[in-house]
């Protein structure tokens, strides 16, 4: 398996490089958006002392800790959203065929390169908020860093999962998918900002909250019962998106030709 | 002799361009390329709509987190109001001309075009008018009316009007940098990177993540002459009655200016582009 999916990654590469200005451009450029995003969150915070009782530098970290698990969503799990894509041309039949898993497959199919900007960028700013004064002082902190970025891509996966989904119902591209991109808003700026009800849903029902929040938290307070649940939810909703997706295809899947 | 040969070339032209069937079929083909903008965003019109429903989700978290941050700081205003006329100048000004222009280079589909009688990079902009007049009805207004609903939203009839002719101009000027952007694949071979230096410029200089107010006075002063903070930042507060006539007028001006220089931009990199079209599968001669 492993293999297989090295040899696609080597595909996927070469496929890229063979425009090599547009690809180190994309690259460059998908690093300057995570930047444009820093900037950003600096100014505003250049204005204020604390942002929700959270320091610039905690801002920071649950900024890095989001983009972090954004940027590796977007290297590896992106072509998620292709789904509609490839029920609209009929092509969804060759994952079909072939004995690997079809999401496998599919995510196989279009690794993106060009999120390897970002996730360098991301990095960057959390050594940025390590200067600051956020709490990441030793290895063991940056191992839950790397953790929870791993944990909140595999979150960013199951949202675009889930809704790339309801392709299968549209037959083409719904759009929905890229609610992801816009999403990620929320996982970057602390959940008291918003009313209750919204902290709930964002936190349990669409756990986005677990990819830059509560990590946050966790490495604040170091309290593993934030830990237990940020890993119990993600599972359950990641499972959640896996089985919604074969249920789409099983119930609402018309091969092509047929 | 020579001098006025030329002169009575140019009195024709002029007369042409006067002339009222010239001027009869002009119109005719504009609304042509127009209702073909039109007919295709309402053919997709779901879609739109969907979209919609994605900005719906961008607004309502920069309406929390803008009332949250003007109800805890008492230096910072609600800008809920400003995202949504952003929002809506986005609309207006998205025209994916830039995608389709990149597209047609890269699959080499362009030819199709050189063999039709109109001219591409007169073609698209009146397309993407069309689409993006269906795409406001669509998308545009039933957010704006949950927005008046919702966060106290309140235009002056006399602040539309200012912005009209600025909004009209910016409308011109974002579809030739959109196609200008475009061009660029003809050098790129591949248009994802173009596009998304283009979306990040776009980030950068409208206002649209942040309000300029937010940005280190040196930065605000320089950034917000720049003629996409025109487009969208100061087209936005002149809807939100934020300027005087005589400032206006100056926009007018300036925006007016940006616009010719990047049309006549774009007609040299055009111009200039197509020497790198390649043909495969040209007549034999013989």
């Amino acid at each position: 398996m492993l293999s297989i999916l090295y040899h696609h990654f080597l595909i996927n590469l070469k496929s890229r490089l063979i425009y090599r200005w547009d690809f180190l451009l994309a690259i460059f450029i998908k690093g300057l958006e995570g930047f444009c995003g820093f900037i950003m969150l600096d100014f505003l915070m250049s204005k204020l002392t604390m942002l929700a009782g959270f320091s610039k530098a905690n801002v920071l970290l649950m900024f890095g800790i989001s983009e972090l698990a954004f940027s590796i969503w977007h290297c590896f799990f992106i072509n998620s959203l292709s789904i509609g894509n490839y029920l609209h041309d009929g092509s969804m039949d060759r994952f079909l065929l072939k004995p690997i898993n079809p999401i496998l497959q599919i995510l196989m199919d279009g690794f993106d390169e060009d999120g390897w900007g970002a996730l360098v960028f991301s990095i960057i700013v959390l050594f940025i908020a390590k200067q600051q004064g956020a709490p990441l002082a030793s290895f063991q902190d940056w191992l839950f860093v790397l953790l929870f970025a791993a944990n909140g891509s595999l979150i960013f996966f199951g949202l675009s999962l889930f809704l790339s989904s309801f392709s299968f119902l549209a037959r083409t591209q719904t759009n929905l998918g890229l609610f992801v991109m816009d999403l990620r808003q929320f996982a970057r700026v602390p959940i008291s900002v918003f009313p209750k009800w919204f902290q709930v849903m964002i936190s349990v029902l669409f756990p986005l909250a677990l990819c830059g929040f509560w990590p946050t938290q966790f490495m604040i307070h170091y309290d593993f019962t934030i830990l237990f649940f940020i890993f119990l939810i993600s599972i359950v909703f990641t499972s959640f998106s896996i089985f919604f997706f074969y249920f789409m295809l099983k119930k609402h899947y018309e091969s092509t030709g047929t | 002799m020579v001098k006025l040969a030329k002169l009575a070339k140019t009195v024709k032209m002029v007369k042409m361009i006067f002339d009222r069937a010239t001027f009869h079929n002009f119109l005719l083909l504009v609304s042509g390329y127009y209702s073909i903008g039109w007919k295709n965003e309402w053919a997709y019109k779901f879609r739109s709509l969907l979209n919609a429903g994605s900005s719906v989700i961008l607004l309502l978290f920069q309406f929390m987190l803008w009332s949250y941050l003007s109800t805890e700081n008492n230096k910072i205003q609600d800008y809920s109001s400003y995202f949504v006329i952003m929002y809506i100048l986005n609309l207006i000004y998205t025209t994916e001309a830039d995608l389709s222009l990149s597209r047609s280079i890269v699959k080499g589909s362009i030819i199709h075009d050189f063999l039709k009688p109109r001219n591409v990079i007169f073609y698209i902009p009146w397309e993407c008018f069309g689409r993006n007049v269906a795409r406001l009805l669509i998308a545009g207004f039933p957010i704006l009316i949950i927005a008046m609903f919702f966060s106290r939203l309140v235009f002056k009839f006399s602040d539309l009007i200012l912005c009209f002719p600025l909004v009209l101009c910016s409308f011109v000027f974002v579809v030739a940098l959109d196609l200008i952007f475009g061009l660029m694949c003809f050098y790129t071979q591949n248009y994802w990177g173009v596009l998304s230096a283009k979306s990040l410029v776009f980030l950068l200089l409208t206002g649209r993540l942040l309000p300029f107010e937010f940005y280190p006075s040196w930065l605000e002063k320089v950034i917000v002459k720049n003629p996409l903070a025109h487009a969208y930042y100061n087209a936005a507060n002149t809807i939100r009655g934020s300027y005087s006539y005589e400032n206006i007028i100056g926009l007018y001006i300036e925006q007016g200016f940006y616009t010719v220089l990047t049309i006549i931009v774009l007609i040299f990199i055009w111009k200039v582009s197509l020497n790198r079209l390649s043909l495969h599968g040209s007549i034999h001669g013989g």
